[in-house]
């Protein structure tokens, strides 16, 4: 049988205001609770909502036929919670259907697996609760931020006992291998890694919707046929993409609502295809042979690799501004838990993505996704942030003055 | 006294310190009772527009604007600044015949160095040539024209601009307790940021609790962020953009120290308005306003290591630094409008007696 695996990733950040100079040390709100609940209304009214509901309908007219998985980041889910909680209904709607695998990444959408293990731990333990409360199931397979992996993130991936990590089919990394095989990441012993299939996944995240592309329009049963074609006989196709790829980067209008309807049908038309879950298509394989990850590798960019957000001085001199902060977030006393919370949403990457300068193909997607006018704003922002936080987990981590005699006398 | 004067920019629409030297100007001359008769090429009052695309032909349109004013009513000279308004000053001057001055507020070579653009200068040297009389805002100034230009040094007069007494001086309660030391202006090659930069990586090498603000926008300054993230001062330099002038008085008074680091400065009012707000100032050399603020520390534009220690006498002594904003107010109080416009009064005399 070959398996066709839907992962389909659910993020957004809390985007900061426009934090100014002047505002450290005079103003803590940081982040823009209006914009942020203004866009998570609309992309429930346009992806969300309207996509939950025709996943739930597929797999009813399938009769669990149709299987697919999620990846909802935890500052996605809390957003849910305060700004659409009929997203989250929508979403445990699903996960009772019991055809539904959710993922387990770091709660915060954060790099903490390349720059801080402890924090990394912390934010999959965080992440593994939430999704284990909100959707009944305790996670076994584990999907990175941008599916960034490395031999060192594999490992700890296993330690922290999931079953399946997710990669990107990256050509760097299988050098002509197959991206339908199962492989062992270098240096695990029990952990499987499924990678995307980049082709046929951008087939539908990207060029759907682009009219100079040479099979535009394509219609479902084209695709279907596509993946039947596909040569080996126990395989697993993986299609994972950002789930706002449905009625938000692909407008409804595209006609990609209509394609995904019809796309389970014409796939299982094929009797030799069926729909798998991540960790029902891995557990079924034995691995392929064991794959060495060289160098950290992500599904962002031309370049597969954390140039996206690590690719010039200014990112990195966040990111290190960033990340210096961990030890003393972490010797906080419990007081401090706010201010800790505060740290973890500037961990999630898109603050450092919004600074990338790359302005080739890549910039313009690096544009569409940020809310500053250009790269510089969002690395002034996010300095002026770190600075006054710094200052307040400073002072939040001196012991508390003792009363002074005076103080006593009066009261 | 009659007086028509073109000018490009005026307050609260400035993108530099022409605008400011206009308003001082025009109102110093109004309170001696010289009837002024100000003309600016836009009545909306956004001259920044027109910086970039289309500006020598906003230039072409602000002289026939300026010889139908001149048409239609009668003056005894014509006072123009800069080159954007030199063709604007001989129309009006051919219209009616009177004597032109030309003011000076900065040349290209200043804005621009070795990459000056040859049009414009092309248009500063016909300023020069056509002038009765050319106002020069400092001596520096003076010297550069004699240097790059053909010029008649007995055309040249020397008038210093002014500042404005602020009502309030109150400065604002500090939110955060490191020095700051600020650069305030366009973020341009001509405002030298660069050393600014280069001067901050070598102070907090010595003095790490202290903050660097760069204030304002321009070409360089994302290139001077990019800088500033590379040179490892990302936790110690900020930046605000462009300010607002309230925002502008309220970060000279947030500020600990003011720099100008200019690479060519005709004058440079900043300071001056620094010092208002009892800021002491570091200045470049390379200005005009060093001739006039005798107190403040200066140095040369390219001696970073020089900025560097005049920063750090600053920021280690703030005895000193009080003591020089001090000494620079008292010598602020020669530096009145009123005592520029009387200075023109003079040069207008010359031509119109």
């Amino acid at each position: 049988m070959k398996d066709v695996v839907f992962y389909f990733q659910v993020h957004q950040p809390f985007r900061l205001r426009r934090y100014s100079f002047f505002d450290i040390g005079a103003h803590e709100r940081y982040f823009d609770d209006a914009e942020n609940a203004r866009i998570v209304r609309r992309v429930a009214e346009k992806c969300y909502l309207p996509m939950n509901a025709l996943v739930l309908e597929l797999i009813e007219r399938h009769a669990g036929r149709f299987r697919c998985s999620y990846s909802i980041s935890g500052c996605a889910l809390e957003q849910f919670e305060t700004w659409a909680p009929e997203v989250l209904a929508s979403f445990r709607a699903l996960a009772e259907t019991g055809c539904v695998e959710f993922l387990c990444e770091t709660s915060m959408h954060s790099l903490a697996a390349l720059s801080d293990e402890q924090e990394f731990r912390e934010q999959v333990a965080e992440q593994r609760e939430r999704v284990e409360r909100l959707f009944g199931t305790r996670p076994t397979t584990f999907r990175n931020t941008e599916l960034v992996i490395g031999e060192r993130v594999a490992q700890l991936v296993e330690e922290l006992g999931f079953d399946v990590l997710l990669g990107e089919g990256a050509e760097v990394l299988l050098e002509g291998r197959s991206t339908h095989a199962v492989w062992r990441p270098q240096g695990c012993q029990r952990l499987k890694l499924l990678l995307r299939d980049y082709d046929l996944s951008d087939d539908i995240a990207f060029r759907f919707s682009n009219r100079s592309w040479e099979e535009w329009p394509l219609p479902a049963e084209r695709f279907a046929r596509w993946v039947s074609e596909l040569p080996g006989g126990d395989e697993c196709v993986n299609l994972f993409m950002d789930y706002e790829t449905f009625g938000e980067h692909q407008w409804a209008d595209t006609g990609i609502f209509r394609f995904m309807e019809r796309l389970p049908a014409e796939l299982l038309e094929d009797p030799k295809l069926r729909f798998a879950t991540p960790s029902e298509a891995a557990a079924e394989r034995a691995v392929a042979g064991v794959l060495p990850i060289p160098r950290p590798v992500s599904w962002a960019d031309a370049e597969r690799d954390l140039s996206a957000w690590l690719g010039n001085p200014m990112q990195r001199a966040a990111s290190e501004a960033l990340w210096s902060l961990a030890p003393a977030v972490r010797k906080m006393p419990a007081a401090g838990a706010e201010l800790r919370q505060r740290w973890r949403r500037l961990t999630t990457s898109d603050h450092l993505y919004y600074m990338s300068t790359k302005f080739f193909s890549d910039g313009d997607v690096h544009k569409y996704f940020s809310p500053y006018a250009t790269p510089h704003d969002a690395f002034v922002a996010f300095m002026n942030v770190i600075d006054d936080l710094a200052r307040r987990i400073e002072a939040a981590s001196k012991p508390a003055p003792r009363a002074r005699a005076g103080d006593r006398k009066r009261g | 006294m009659k007086v028509l004067m073109l000018g490009w920019e005026y307050p609260p629409h400035i993108t530099g310190g022409l605008g400011t030297a206009t308003a001082g100007i025009v109102r110093g001359l109004g309170e001696r009772g010289v009837d002024v008769r100000l003309v600016l090429p836009s009545a909306s009052g956004r001259p920044g527009a027109y910086y970039g695309g289309g500006l020598l032909e906003a230039v072409e349109r602000h002289a026939v604007a300026a010889r139908a004013e001149a048409r239609a009513h009668g003056h005894d000279v014509v006072h123009a600044h800069d080159w954007t308004s030199v063709p604007a000053g001989i129309a009006a001057r051919e219209e009616r015949g009177k004597p032109l001055v030309w003011h000076v507020h900065s040349s290209e070579y200043d804005r621009s160095g070795d990459g000056a653009d040859p049009r414009i200068v092309a248009i500063e040297q016909r300023g020069l040539d056509e002038a009765e009389r050319v106002v020069c805002v400092s001596h520096y100034t003076a010297g550069v024209l004699r240097e790059r230009f053909r010029v008649e040094p007995e055309k040249l007069r020397v008038v210093h601009n002014g500042v404005e007494r602020r009502s309030t001086t109150e400065r604002d309660e500090k939110t955060i307790p490191e020095p700051i030391v600020l650069f305030l202006g366009r973020v341009t090659r001509q405002k030298g940021p660069d050393t600014f930069l280069h001067a901050a990586a070598r102070v907090v090498r010595s003095f790490p609790r202290v903050k660097f603000v760069v204030s304002g926008s321009g070409d360089l300054l994302p290139g001077t962020i990019e800088s500033c993230a590379e040179l490892g001062l990302a936790r110690h330099v900020h930046f605000t953009g462009f300010l607002e002038a309230r925002e502008v008085e309220r970060m000279f008074a947030l500020a600990d120290v003011y720099v100008m680091p200019s690479v060519s400065e005709p004058f440079g009012i900043a300071p001056l308005e620094a010092l208002e707000l009892d800021t002491p100032v570091i200045l470049s050399r390379q200005s005009g306003v060093s001739e006039v603020l005798k107190s403040a520390l200066a140095v040369d534009h390219w001696d970073v290591q020089g900025m560097a220690d005049c920063i750090l006498a600053l920021l280690r002594s703030p005895a000193r630094r009080r003591a020089l904003a001090r000494r620079g107010k008292r010598e602020l109080e020669q530096l009145r409008w009123e005592a520029a416009a009387a200075r023109l009064e003079d040069v207008y005399a010359e031509l119109a007696p």
